[in-house]
Protein backbone atom coordinates (compact mmCIF):
# COMPACT_ATOMS: atom_id res chain seq x y z
CA UNK A 1 0.00 0.00 0.00
CA UNK A 2 2.76 2.47 1.11
CA UNK A 3 4.80 1.62 -2.03
CA UNK A 4 1.71 2.02 -4.45
CA UNK A 5 0.90 5.89 -2.47
CA UNK A 6 5.32 6.33 -3.15
CA UNK A 7 4.78 5.22 -7.09
CA UNK A 8 1.71 7.37 -7.15
CA UNK A 9 3.52 10.37 -5.94
CA UNK A 10 6.45 9.91 -8.40
CA UNK A 11 4.30 9.76 -11.15
CA UNK A 12 2.47 12.65 -10.00
CA UNK A 13 6.01 14.71 -9.49
CA UNK A 14 7.40 13.65 -12.60
CA UNK A 15 4.04 15.04 -13.99
CA UNK A 16 4.49 18.62 -12.11
CA UNK A 17 7.96 18.81 -13.58
CA UNK A 18 6.84 17.97 -17.24
CA UNK A 19 4.32 20.60 -16.87
CA UNK A 20 6.34 23.40 -15.70
CA UNK A 21 8.88 23.11 -18.37
CA UNK A 22 5.69 22.90 -20.83
CA UNK A 23 4.44 26.43 -19.22
CA UNK A 24 7.52 27.97 -19.45
CA UNK A 25 7.87 26.67 -22.93
CA UNK A 26 4.87 27.97 -23.70
CA UNK A 27 4.96 31.33 -22.40
CA UNK A 28 8.16 31.85 -23.70
CA UNK A 29 7.03 30.77 -27.21
CA UNK A 30 4.03 33.34 -27.14
CA UNK A 31 6.14 35.97 -25.54
CA UNK A 32 8.95 35.64 -28.63
CA UNK A 33 6.98 34.42 -31.24
CA UNK A 34 9.57 35.62 -34.12
CA UNK A 35 12.53 34.23 -32.10
CA UNK A 36 15.08 32.69 -35.64
CA UNK A 37 18.87 32.51 -33.96
CA UNK A 38 20.22 32.78 -37.29
CA UNK A 39 21.05 36.17 -39.21
CA UNK A 40 20.00 34.35 -42.39
CA UNK A 41 19.02 30.85 -43.75
CA UNK A 42 17.57 30.38 -46.89
CA UNK A 43 16.34 26.49 -48.45
CA UNK A 44 14.16 25.23 -51.29
CA UNK A 45 11.32 23.50 -50.10
CA UNK A 46 10.97 20.37 -52.92
CA UNK A 47 6.69 20.26 -52.83
CA UNK A 48 5.17 18.02 -55.84
CA UNK A 49 4.75 20.32 -58.60
CA UNK A 50 4.78 23.15 -56.44
CA UNK A 51 8.88 23.68 -55.51
CA UNK A 52 9.37 26.98 -53.01
CA UNK A 53 12.79 29.02 -52.09
CA UNK A 54 12.87 31.00 -48.88
CA UNK A 55 14.82 33.04 -47.14
CA UNK A 56 14.76 34.28 -43.57
CA UNK A 57 16.84 37.72 -42.33
CA UNK A 58 17.02 38.73 -39.15
CA UNK A 59 18.28 41.86 -37.51
CA UNK A 60 20.88 41.20 -35.10
CA UNK A 61 21.84 44.66 -34.85
CA UNK A 62 20.43 47.38 -32.20
CA UNK A 63 19.65 49.71 -34.69
CA UNK A 64 17.36 49.71 -37.76
CA UNK A 65 19.07 47.95 -41.23
CA UNK A 66 18.26 48.19 -44.62
CA UNK A 67 18.59 45.21 -46.62
CA UNK A 68 19.10 44.78 -50.42
CA UNK A 69 17.95 40.86 -51.96
CA UNK A 70 17.86 40.10 -55.60
CA UNK A 71 15.75 37.15 -56.67
CA UNK A 72 16.97 35.73 -60.29
CA UNK A 73 15.31 33.10 -61.84
CA UNK A 74 14.52 31.83 -65.33
CA UNK A 75 10.57 31.04 -66.17
CA UNK A 76 9.36 29.69 -69.29
CA UNK A 77 8.22 33.71 -70.08
CA UNK A 78 12.18 34.65 -70.04
CA UNK A 79 14.49 35.54 -67.19
CA UNK A 80 13.07 37.22 -64.01
CA UNK A 81 14.35 39.60 -61.48
CA UNK A 82 12.95 40.39 -58.14
CA UNK A 83 14.94 43.44 -56.44
CA UNK A 84 13.99 45.17 -53.49
CA UNK A 85 15.40 46.96 -50.67
CA UNK A 86 13.80 46.77 -47.11
CA UNK A 87 14.10 48.02 -43.72
CA UNK A 88 14.10 45.90 -40.57
CA UNK A 89 14.20 46.91 -37.22
CA UNK A 90 16.15 45.52 -34.56
CA UNK A 91 15.52 42.02 -33.32
CA UNK A 92 13.10 42.14 -36.45
CA UNK A 93 12.43 39.15 -39.16
CA UNK A 94 11.87 39.26 -42.21
CA UNK A 95 10.89 36.40 -44.51
CA UNK A 96 10.71 35.81 -48.38
CA UNK A 97 9.68 32.77 -50.36
CA UNK A 98 8.96 32.47 -53.81
CA UNK A 99 6.68 29.34 -55.27
CA UNK A 100 7.48 28.11 -58.69
CA UNK A 101 5.84 25.73 -61.07
CA UNK A 102 8.27 23.04 -61.79
CA UNK A 103 8.93 22.98 -65.32
CA UNK A 104 7.68 19.68 -67.22
CA UNK A 105 11.46 20.11 -68.83
CA UNK A 106 14.94 21.80 -68.68
CA UNK A 107 15.28 23.34 -65.27
CA UNK A 108 14.41 26.51 -62.95
CA UNK A 109 18.11 28.29 -61.75
CA UNK A 110 17.45 30.22 -59.16
CA UNK A 111 19.83 32.83 -57.35
CA UNK A 112 19.19 34.53 -54.44
CA UNK A 113 21.86 37.39 -53.09
CA UNK A 114 21.37 39.63 -49.85
CA UNK A 115 23.56 43.02 -49.41
CA UNK A 116 23.78 44.84 -46.82
CA UNK A 117 22.26 48.45 -47.33
CA UNK A 118 20.00 50.35 -50.18
CA UNK A 119 22.81 50.17 -53.04
CA UNK A 120 24.59 46.79 -54.66
CA UNK A 121 27.69 46.60 -54.07
CA UNK A 122 31.02 43.67 -54.26
CA UNK A 123 31.57 44.22 -50.86
CA UNK A 124 27.81 44.42 -49.07
CA UNK A 125 26.89 40.87 -50.30
CA UNK A 126 25.90 39.10 -47.11
CA UNK A 127 24.32 35.82 -49.41
CA UNK A 128 24.75 34.06 -51.92
CA UNK A 129 22.77 30.46 -52.67
CA UNK A 130 21.69 28.94 -56.28
CA UNK A 131 19.27 26.51 -56.19
CA UNK A 132 18.29 24.27 -59.48
CA UNK A 133 14.60 23.36 -59.82
CA UNK A 134 14.53 20.25 -61.99
CA UNK A 135 11.95 18.52 -63.81
CA UNK A 136 9.27 15.93 -62.51
CA UNK A 137 10.82 13.17 -62.98
CA UNK B 1 4.57 1.08 -12.89
CA UNK B 2 0.56 2.39 -13.55
CA UNK B 3 -0.77 -1.25 -12.93
CA UNK B 4 -0.03 -1.26 -9.42
CA UNK B 5 -2.47 2.19 -9.21
CA UNK B 6 -5.23 2.01 -7.97
CA UNK B 7 -8.83 2.44 -10.63
CA UNK B 8 -8.75 6.16 -9.20
CA UNK B 9 -4.75 6.77 -9.64
CA UNK B 10 -4.92 5.56 -13.07
CA UNK B 11 -8.11 7.96 -13.77
CA UNK B 12 -6.48 10.51 -12.32
CA UNK B 13 -2.58 10.07 -14.09
CA UNK B 14 -4.79 9.78 -17.65
CA UNK B 15 -6.67 12.69 -17.08
CA UNK B 16 -3.12 14.63 -16.19
CA UNK B 17 -1.96 13.03 -19.38
CA UNK B 18 -4.87 13.87 -21.28
CA UNK B 19 -4.56 17.37 -20.14
CA UNK B 20 -0.64 17.67 -20.71
CA UNK B 21 -1.48 16.84 -24.38
CA UNK B 22 -4.27 19.15 -25.00
CA UNK B 23 -1.93 22.18 -23.53
CA UNK B 24 1.04 20.97 -25.90
CA UNK B 25 -0.78 21.48 -28.99
CA UNK B 26 0.45 24.08 -31.07
CA UNK B 27 -1.66 26.51 -32.07
CA UNK B 28 -1.04 25.95 -35.85
CA UNK B 29 -2.59 22.78 -35.71
CA UNK B 30 -5.38 24.62 -36.31
CA UNK B 31 -4.43 26.41 -39.16
CA UNK B 32 -6.04 24.16 -41.56
CA UNK B 33 -9.62 24.11 -40.32
CA UNK B 34 -9.31 28.16 -40.11
CA UNK B 35 -7.56 29.62 -43.18
CA UNK B 36 -8.40 32.19 -45.80
CA UNK B 37 -12.17 33.98 -44.27
CA UNK B 38 -14.95 34.43 -45.92
CA UNK B 39 -15.77 37.85 -46.36
CA UNK B 40 -18.54 40.15 -46.12
CA UNK B 41 -19.49 44.13 -47.03
CA UNK B 42 -17.39 46.45 -45.26
CA UNK B 43 -19.30 49.12 -43.49
CA UNK B 44 -18.23 52.37 -44.82
CA UNK B 45 -17.00 51.98 -47.84
CA UNK B 46 -19.93 52.58 -49.72
CA UNK B 47 -20.21 55.21 -52.38
CA UNK B 48 -17.84 58.09 -51.86
CA UNK B 49 -18.30 61.53 -53.58
CA UNK B 50 -14.64 62.51 -53.58
CA UNK B 51 -13.37 63.65 -57.50
CA UNK B 52 -10.20 64.20 -56.69
CA UNK B 53 -7.96 61.97 -59.09
CA UNK B 54 -8.92 61.84 -62.46
CA UNK B 55 -11.36 58.79 -63.80
CA UNK B 56 -11.55 57.75 -60.37
CA UNK B 57 -14.47 59.34 -58.91
CA UNK B 58 -17.30 57.66 -57.14
CA UNK B 59 -14.60 55.46 -56.20
CA UNK B 60 -16.53 53.61 -53.59
CA UNK B 61 -19.06 52.67 -56.44
CA UNK B 62 -19.11 49.37 -58.70
CA UNK B 63 -20.28 50.78 -61.79
CA UNK B 64 -23.98 49.45 -62.06
CA UNK B 65 -24.61 49.03 -58.61
CA UNK B 66 -25.10 51.84 -56.60
CA UNK B 67 -24.63 51.76 -52.98
CA UNK B 68 -22.80 48.47 -52.94
CA UNK B 69 -19.52 48.60 -50.96
CA UNK B 70 -16.43 48.53 -52.23
CA UNK B 71 -14.63 46.67 -49.72
CA UNK B 72 -15.15 43.43 -47.83
CA UNK B 73 -13.87 41.67 -44.73
CA UNK B 74 -13.73 38.63 -42.78
CA UNK B 75 -11.73 36.78 -40.07
CA UNK B 76 -11.95 33.32 -38.59
CA UNK B 77 -10.19 32.26 -35.37
CA UNK B 78 -6.65 32.30 -37.36
CA UNK B 79 -6.94 35.32 -40.03
CA UNK B 80 -8.11 38.13 -41.42
CA UNK B 81 -8.96 38.64 -45.03
CA UNK B 82 -9.48 42.48 -46.45
CA UNK B 83 -11.15 42.56 -50.08
CA UNK B 84 -11.05 45.30 -52.84
CA UNK B 85 -13.34 44.99 -55.51
CA UNK B 86 -12.41 45.26 -58.84
CA UNK B 87 -15.27 47.23 -60.74
CA UNK B 88 -16.81 45.26 -63.58
CA UNK B 89 -15.47 46.73 -66.27
CA UNK B 90 -14.80 45.85 -69.56
CA UNK B 91 -11.92 47.15 -72.04
CA UNK B 92 -8.44 48.08 -70.34
CA UNK B 93 -9.35 49.29 -67.35
CA UNK B 94 -11.32 45.40 -66.44
CA UNK B 95 -9.32 43.44 -64.05
CA UNK B 96 -8.09 40.20 -64.83
CA UNK B 97 -5.99 38.24 -62.51
CA UNK B 98 -4.47 36.47 -65.16
CA UNK B 99 -3.77 39.36 -67.37
CA UNK B 100 -2.15 41.90 -65.28
CA UNK B 101 0.30 44.63 -65.90
CA UNK B 102 3.75 44.64 -64.95
CA UNK B 103 3.42 46.69 -61.62
CA UNK B 104 -0.08 47.33 -60.97
CA UNK B 105 0.00 47.43 -57.32
CA UNK B 106 -2.94 46.97 -54.97
CA UNK B 107 -2.86 47.97 -51.88
CA UNK B 108 -4.53 48.02 -48.20
CA UNK B 109 -3.88 49.03 -45.25
CA UNK B 110 -5.05 49.85 -41.47
CA UNK B 111 -4.41 50.13 -38.41
CA UNK B 112 -4.91 47.82 -34.99
CA UNK B 113 -3.48 48.77 -31.85
CA UNK B 114 -1.00 51.15 -32.16
CA UNK B 115 0.86 49.24 -35.23
CA UNK B 116 -0.36 50.43 -38.99
CA UNK B 117 -0.55 47.53 -41.58
CA UNK B 118 -0.11 47.36 -45.21
CA UNK B 119 -0.94 44.74 -47.30
CA UNK B 120 0.36 45.11 -50.50
CA UNK B 121 0.38 43.27 -54.08
CA UNK B 122 2.16 44.17 -57.31
CA UNK B 123 2.22 42.44 -60.14
CA UNK B 124 5.37 41.01 -61.57
CA UNK B 125 4.11 39.42 -64.39
CA UNK B 126 0.50 38.82 -66.24
CA UNK B 127 -0.14 36.02 -64.11
CA UNK B 128 2.45 36.70 -61.26
CA UNK B 129 2.88 38.97 -58.24
CA UNK B 130 4.41 39.57 -55.08
CA UNK B 131 2.36 40.02 -51.79
CA UNK B 132 3.92 41.83 -48.93
CA UNK B 133 2.85 42.83 -45.50
CA UNK B 134 4.85 46.15 -44.05
CA UNK B 135 4.44 47.12 -40.45
CA UNK B 136 5.62 50.39 -38.65
CA UNK B 137 4.22 52.18 -35.03
CA UNK B 138 1.11 54.46 -35.50
CA UNK B 139 2.99 57.85 -35.82
CA UNK B 140 6.24 56.52 -37.39
CA UNK B 141 7.41 57.49 -40.57
CA UNK B 142 9.44 53.95 -41.81
CA UNK B 143 7.53 51.42 -42.95
CA UNK B 144 9.82 48.41 -41.82
CA UNK B 145 9.24 44.76 -44.36
CA UNK B 146 7.66 41.69 -42.34
CA UNK B 147 7.44 39.28 -45.30
CA UNK B 148 7.25 39.01 -48.71
CA UNK B 149 5.42 35.79 -51.24
CA UNK B 150 6.15 35.79 -54.93
CA UNK B 151 4.08 33.75 -56.65
CA UNK B 152 3.65 33.01 -60.38
CA UNK B 153 1.15 30.90 -62.78
CA UNK B 154 -1.52 32.82 -60.71
CA UNK B 155 -4.97 31.79 -61.77
CA UNK B 156 -8.52 33.22 -61.02
CA UNK B 157 -10.21 32.60 -57.81
CA UNK B 158 -7.54 30.37 -56.27
CA UNK B 159 -6.24 31.15 -52.82
CA UNK B 160 -2.28 31.45 -52.74
CA UNK B 161 -0.54 30.82 -49.37
CA UNK B 162 3.08 32.09 -48.46
CA UNK B 163 5.37 28.87 -47.08
CA UNK B 164 5.27 30.77 -43.44
CA UNK B 165 1.51 30.01 -43.90
CA UNK B 166 1.30 33.72 -42.58
CA UNK B 167 0.20 35.62 -45.87
CA UNK B 168 -1.77 34.73 -48.42
CA UNK B 169 -4.24 36.62 -51.42
CA UNK B 170 -6.75 35.68 -53.81
CA UNK B 171 -7.29 37.34 -56.95
CA UNK B 172 -10.35 36.97 -58.92
CA UNK B 173 -11.24 38.07 -62.40
CA UNK B 174 -14.56 40.55 -63.01
CA UNK B 175 -16.64 39.62 -65.35
CA UNK B 176 -18.91 42.04 -67.62
CA UNK B 177 -22.11 41.40 -65.00
CA UNK B 178 -19.60 40.80 -61.84
CA UNK B 179 -17.11 42.29 -59.90
CA UNK B 180 -13.31 41.16 -59.34
CA UNK B 181 -11.81 41.49 -56.25
CA UNK B 182 -8.28 41.36 -54.93
CA UNK B 183 -8.67 39.77 -51.52
CA UNK B 184 -5.63 39.68 -49.34
CA UNK B 185 -5.28 37.66 -45.79
CA UNK B 186 -2.75 38.01 -43.26
CA UNK B 187 -2.66 35.45 -39.73
CA UNK B 188 -3.31 37.15 -36.70
CA UNK B 189 -0.26 35.72 -34.69
CA UNK B 190 1.91 36.70 -37.25
CA UNK B 191 0.10 40.85 -36.59
CA UNK B 192 0.37 40.33 -33.15
CA UNK B 193 3.81 39.68 -33.33
CA UNK B 194 4.41 42.43 -34.81
CA UNK B 195 2.26 44.45 -32.52
CA UNK B 196 -1.02 44.38 -33.33
CA UNK B 197 -2.99 44.28 -29.60
CA UNK B 198 -6.71 44.45 -29.51
CA UNK B 199 -10.15 44.21 -31.45
CA UNK B 200 -10.23 47.24 -33.10
CA UNK B 201 -9.19 47.49 -36.61
CA UNK B 202 -9.32 50.97 -37.79
CA UNK B 203 -8.27 52.98 -41.16
CA UNK B 204 -8.71 50.19 -43.36
CA UNK B 205 -8.35 51.65 -47.07
CA UNK B 206 -6.97 50.46 -50.12
CA UNK B 207 -5.63 51.90 -52.91
CA UNK B 208 -4.37 50.71 -56.84
CA UNK B 209 -1.72 51.91 -59.17
CA UNK B 210 -0.49 51.68 -62.36
CA UNK B 211 3.21 51.71 -62.53
CA UNK B 212 3.52 50.58 -58.45
CA UNK B 213 7.29 51.21 -57.17
CA UNK B 214 6.13 48.62 -54.58
CA UNK B 215 6.33 51.01 -51.61
CA UNK B 216 3.11 51.49 -48.99
CA UNK B 217 1.86 55.18 -48.38
CA UNK B 218 2.48 56.22 -51.39
CA UNK B 219 2.85 53.43 -53.98
CA UNK B 220 2.67 55.56 -57.49
CA UNK B 221 1.97 58.65 -59.13
CA UNK B 222 -0.93 56.97 -61.54
CA UNK B 223 -3.86 55.84 -59.45
CA UNK B 224 -6.35 53.29 -61.60
CA UNK B 225 -9.79 53.54 -61.04
CA UNK B 226 -10.40 49.92 -61.06
CA UNK B 227 -11.21 49.78 -57.22
CA UNK B 228 -12.50 51.86 -54.33
CA UNK B 229 -10.02 53.59 -52.81
CA UNK B 230 -10.98 56.60 -51.15
CA UNK B 231 -11.83 57.54 -47.23
CA UNK B 232 -11.13 54.87 -44.42
CA UNK B 233 -13.30 52.27 -42.40
CA UNK B 234 -13.36 50.67 -39.80
CA UNK B 235 -14.26 47.14 -38.07
CA UNK B 236 -14.14 45.23 -34.85
CA UNK B 237 -13.08 41.48 -34.67
CA UNK B 238 -14.90 39.40 -32.87
CA UNK B 239 -11.97 38.44 -30.47
CA UNK B 240 -9.02 40.06 -28.99
CA UNK B 241 -5.24 39.46 -30.79
CA UNK B 242 -3.68 38.31 -29.38
CA UNK B 243 -6.22 35.64 -28.00
CA UNK B 244 -6.38 34.61 -24.64
CA UNK B 245 -3.56 32.30 -24.10
CA UNK B 246 -5.47 29.13 -23.18
CA UNK B 247 -2.77 26.47 -23.37
CA UNK B 248 -0.52 27.97 -20.70
CA UNK B 249 -3.78 28.68 -18.68
CA UNK B 250 -4.59 24.43 -18.99
CA UNK B 251 -1.18 23.64 -17.71
CA UNK B 252 -1.25 26.19 -15.10
CA UNK B 253 -4.77 24.53 -13.42
CA UNK B 254 -3.48 21.20 -13.71
CA UNK B 255 -0.25 21.99 -12.17
CA UNK B 256 -2.17 23.59 -9.38
CA UNK B 257 -4.37 20.81 -9.26
CA UNK B 258 -1.58 18.39 -8.59
CA UNK B 259 -0.05 20.32 -6.17
CA UNK B 260 -2.81 20.35 -4.39
CA UNK B 261 -3.27 16.64 -4.30
CA UNK B 262 -0.07 16.16 -3.71
CA UNK B 263 -0.08 18.69 -0.31
CA UNK B 264 -3.16 17.08 0.99
CA UNK B 265 -1.90 13.71 0.60
CA UNK B 266 1.37 14.38 2.16
CA UNK B 267 -0.13 16.13 5.04
CA UNK B 268 -4.02 14.87 5.50
CA UNK B 269 -5.92 16.87 7.22
CA UNK B 270 -7.73 14.92 10.55
CA UNK B 271 -11.48 14.53 10.08
CA UNK B 272 -13.69 16.59 11.42
CA UNK B 273 -16.01 15.45 14.38
CA UNK B 274 -13.54 12.27 15.17
CA UNK B 275 -11.13 12.80 17.73
CA UNK B 276 -7.60 11.12 17.77
CA UNK B 277 -7.38 7.69 19.33
CA UNK B 278 -5.43 7.51 22.06
CA UNK B 279 -2.79 4.94 21.99
CA UNK B 280 -1.95 2.88 25.41
CA UNK B 281 0.88 1.21 26.39
CA UNK B 282 1.34 -1.03 28.41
Amino acid sequence: MLSTRLNVKTILYIVVAVLAIAITYLVHSQVNLSGEGRAIEAGLIESGDRPAIYFTLRNTAEVDANYTYVVAYNLTEGPTVEKSSIAVPPGGVFRYALSLARPSYGAIVVNLRVHRGSEIRDDSLLYEQTWIVGAQA
Amino acid sequence: MLGRLSATGKLFVGLLATLLVVSLIPSHVYIALAWDPATTDLTGTESSTDTSVANANRRFDIKGLTGTSGMQKGEDTDSIALLMKMIEKSGPNGFSATGMTLDDQYEIQFTIGGSDFSMLFRATGAAAGTMSLFYKPTGSGTWYSGETFSQSGIGSGTTYTSVSGNLGFNLKSMTPTTTGHVRLIVKKSYLVSLGATGSSVTYIFSATFANGNGSPGSGGTTPNDRCPSTGTASWTLSGDIPEFPLSPLVSGITTVAIYLYLRRHENPRPSKGKKPVAQHTA
